[in-house]
């Protein structure tokens, strides 16, 4: 671990993980949806955003933040937890390479991304480079939250290996929580919580693994935190639980 | 064809019905995804359906199956079960596994165990896509009485790749010339990347002379520089004294079609900021020019030039989106990052007119000796004329085909650049005609 972040709350915050734009199963258009339907003031990418193990495609990344050039320019801040699948070697320039389109377009000529791309480019990559692997999230009623993405923490992708890992971190850094993502399952206890995936998990699951319906985490400016699941097609708001 | 098509039941009729209007001799046995990465279930549903609507296809027209399978059971199941169904040859779809057969185990596994079971049930077995020079070697070592059928991609303007006897050849970074009989000696750059008409001809001119083992047709160059040309070196942005401004406006008057930056265009410690990137790029963005960019002394390293993108890409964030400028800077700075990504330290060019060149920036630290190494430097390319920089004195050899480029900075040097017209005519531009 390099150095801790501090992320001091404004208005609604809402934590996403494991988003994998760029795998084959990666849902792009319900990250779009979700992100747009809560509407967040601070929006906390938790690990995994990108998956730079595959090739990102510029329109992929368009399609899934559709929402958030738009929130950016009301005034909505983006945080980014590195994971695992953003940060293999040399992954600042992967990075800058897949958003100006140098896989797509040839590189001698002016880029023609599409406009949300555009948009969207400063401040993802700015995200990106200010991005440390933990973070603590301090909330308006002093509520401490330490954020990482979890493969820093544990070596398996067992939820009962990372929330004890979790928990450890919690007691070391002096915070009231954890929230986490890295394993693909959803789990939650009075310390930890680990979100789940947004990788179509039907097929997932068809393939063998066994993970969970996309997960997420809304935090009110009243202080009042949501563990959401996303259904297809709509945000079911504190099914996963309350704090 | 994209999947969601090929699993279109309408689709199929489609086909079968333009088959028949259209009085095709034969077709090729209908394909279904039955890919690594379908899930399993769902890869043994595809194979099924394409067993079906092949066997359905050849009630009305003579087919030829395809063998499909992503392991040794379903290939096995799939040659055994066209075998029972009466036919004499099949095909195999070989395209995608040549492409990853370099770089992927499973891909070569494949394509040998489809072969394995095709030659041996089959008298006649047809290859298609698989008139890779490296390939076709392999597959006649190891197999007897193949036939072959088209390379789908010999240019690919999807991927921007050209095939060649040792891999591919990355058009966003290269040009190629090609000397099949569509394109008769002409460049086949990706600037034309949308004239499928164009790379269509050469796609089937290339197949041919392939499948007659031809040599095959194909140069690569860093650029093929067509119309106007603009050779430019030492901008130094980021320091005091750049001729900027001057370059501009060469650019812009003389509506220069190809700009090409030798080498310390900028310096990355200097003073650089998204105004300064704006003045870079405002000629070529206003003309339209493409910008070859070699890398010189002062911005050969990447990290440095990374670090710069970095620090106008946060002050781009500071910009509102709405701001007239916000996408400009943007792109501005997007493309500095493809450009020194893609940037050679030394280059081949072919100049209008057709001549060959190579460029670099620096070759000596003193003019007699640059002109020797010049010298060396020409012919051991093969080209016809030789241009480097650095120097910062302009000295032109048109007798022996070489250049040494004015800087665009400072004011000791009367010249400012290197035109070269569409014609090939090269001239030294002064500096003091372009001041405004």
């Amino acid at each position: 671990m390099e150095e801790i972040k501090w992320i001091h709350q404004e208005g609604t915050v809402a934590i996403l993980s494991d988003l994998h734009i760029g795998h084959p199963l990666s849902m792009l258009e319900e990250i779009a949806e979700a992100i747009a339907a809560i509407n967040p003031d601070t929006l906390i990418l938790l690990g995994d955003t990108l998956d730079l193990r595959y090739p990102v495609y510029p329109h992929e990344i368009a399609a899934a933040l559709r929402p958030l050039p738009s929130l950016i320019e009301q005034g909505t801040r983006l945080e980014i937890i590195l994971g695992d699948t953003d940060t293999p070697t040399g992954w600042k320039t992967k990075i800058l390479d897949i958003l100006s389109g140098l896989h797509e377009e040839e590189a001698r000529t002016r880029p023609r991304l599409n406009q949300t791309l555009i948009d969207l480019a400063p401040h993802l990559y700015t995200a990106y480079a200010d991005a440390q692997p933990l973070a603590i999230l301090r909330l308006r009623n002093g509520t401490e939250i330490a954020l990482t993405h979890g493969h820093l923490l544990a070596e398996t992708r067992r939820n009962t290996a990372l929330a004890r890992k979790a928990r450890q971190l919690v007691n070391w850094l002096g915070v009231d929580k954890a929230v986490l993502g890295h394993t693909h399952r959803f789990y939650t206890d009075k310390k930890v919580t680990i979100l789940g995936t947004w990788l179509d998990i039907d097929k997932r699951r068809q393939q063998g693994y066994k993970e969970d319906y996309p997960s997420l985490l809304t935090i009110t400016p009243t202080g009042l935190t949501l563990l959401s699941q996303w259904a297809p097609g709509q945000l079911l708001d504190g099914t996963l639980g309350r704090w | 064809m994209p999947d969601e098509l090929l699993l279109n039941p309408l689709t199929f009729n489609d086909f079968l019905q333009t088959a028949l209007d259209a009085g095709f001799d034969a077709a090729i046995g209908w394909d279904m995804p039955v890919y690594i990465d379908v899930p399993r279930e769902e890869s043994w549903k595809n194979l099924r359906k394409s067993l079906e609507l092949t066997e359905t296809l050849a009630e009305h027209i003579p087919t030829i199956p395809l063998s499909k399978g992503v392991d040794r059971e379903q290939i096995d199941y799939c040659v055994t079960t066209l075998k029972n169904m009466g036919f004499s040859s099949a095909a195999l779809h070989a395209s995608e596994y040549v492409y990853y057969y370099r770089t992927d185990p499973l891909a070569r596994k494949l394509m040998h165990t489809h072969l394995e079971y095709l030659t041996r049930s089959f008298d006649e077995v047809l290859v298609i896509g698989a008139l890779h020079p490296i390939i076709l070697k392999i597959l006649e070592r190891r197999y007897t009485g193949l036939r072959h059928a088209s390379a789908t991609w010999q240019t690919r303007a999807e991927k921007l790749e050209a095939l060649t006897y040792t891999g591919f050849i990355d058009l966003k970074r290269r040009d190629i010339v090609c000397h099949c009989p569509a394109c008769k000696g002409n460049p086949l750059t990706m600037r034309w990347r949308d004239d499928y008409r164009r790379l269509e001809d050469h796609n089937l001119a290339a197949s041919a002379m392939l499948a007659h083992r031809q040599p095959f047709p194909l140069r690569a160059y860093d650029y093929v520089a067509q119309g106007r040309t603009i050779i430019a070196a030492d901008i130094h942005l980021g320091e005091p004294g750049t001729r900027l401004n001057e370059l501009s406006n060469l650019i812009l008057e003389e509506k220069a079609k190809n700009t090409i930056l030798l080498g310390d265009t900028l310096n990355p410690s200097g003073k650089i900021g998204l105004h300064q990137l704006y003045s870079l790029f405002y000629a070529p963005r206003m003309t339209g020019s493409s910008i070859l960019l070699l890398k010189g002394d002062t911005d050969a390293n990447p990290s440095q030039i990374t670090a710069l993108v970095e620090k106008l890409l946060r002050e781009t964030t500071s910009t509102p989106i709405d701001h007239p400028l916000h996408d400009t800077y943007t792109r501005d700075a997007l493309w500095l990052h493809r450009l020194y990504r893609a940037a050679p330290k030394t280059a081949t060019v072919i100049l209008p007119g057709g001549a060959k060149a190579v460029l670099t920036h620096r070759l000596a630290d003193t003019p007699d000796e640059a002109v020797r190494k010049a010298r060396a430097l020409k012919r051991s390319r093969g080209a016809d004329i030789a241009i480097a920089a650095h120097l910062h004195t302009a000295l032109a050899l048109p007798h022996e085909g070489i250049y040494l480029l004015p800087p665009c900075t400072g004011s000791q040097d009367p010249y400012l650049a290197l035109l070269v017209e569409e014609d090939g005519e090269i001239s030294l531009e002064e500096w003091e005609k372009w001041k405004r």
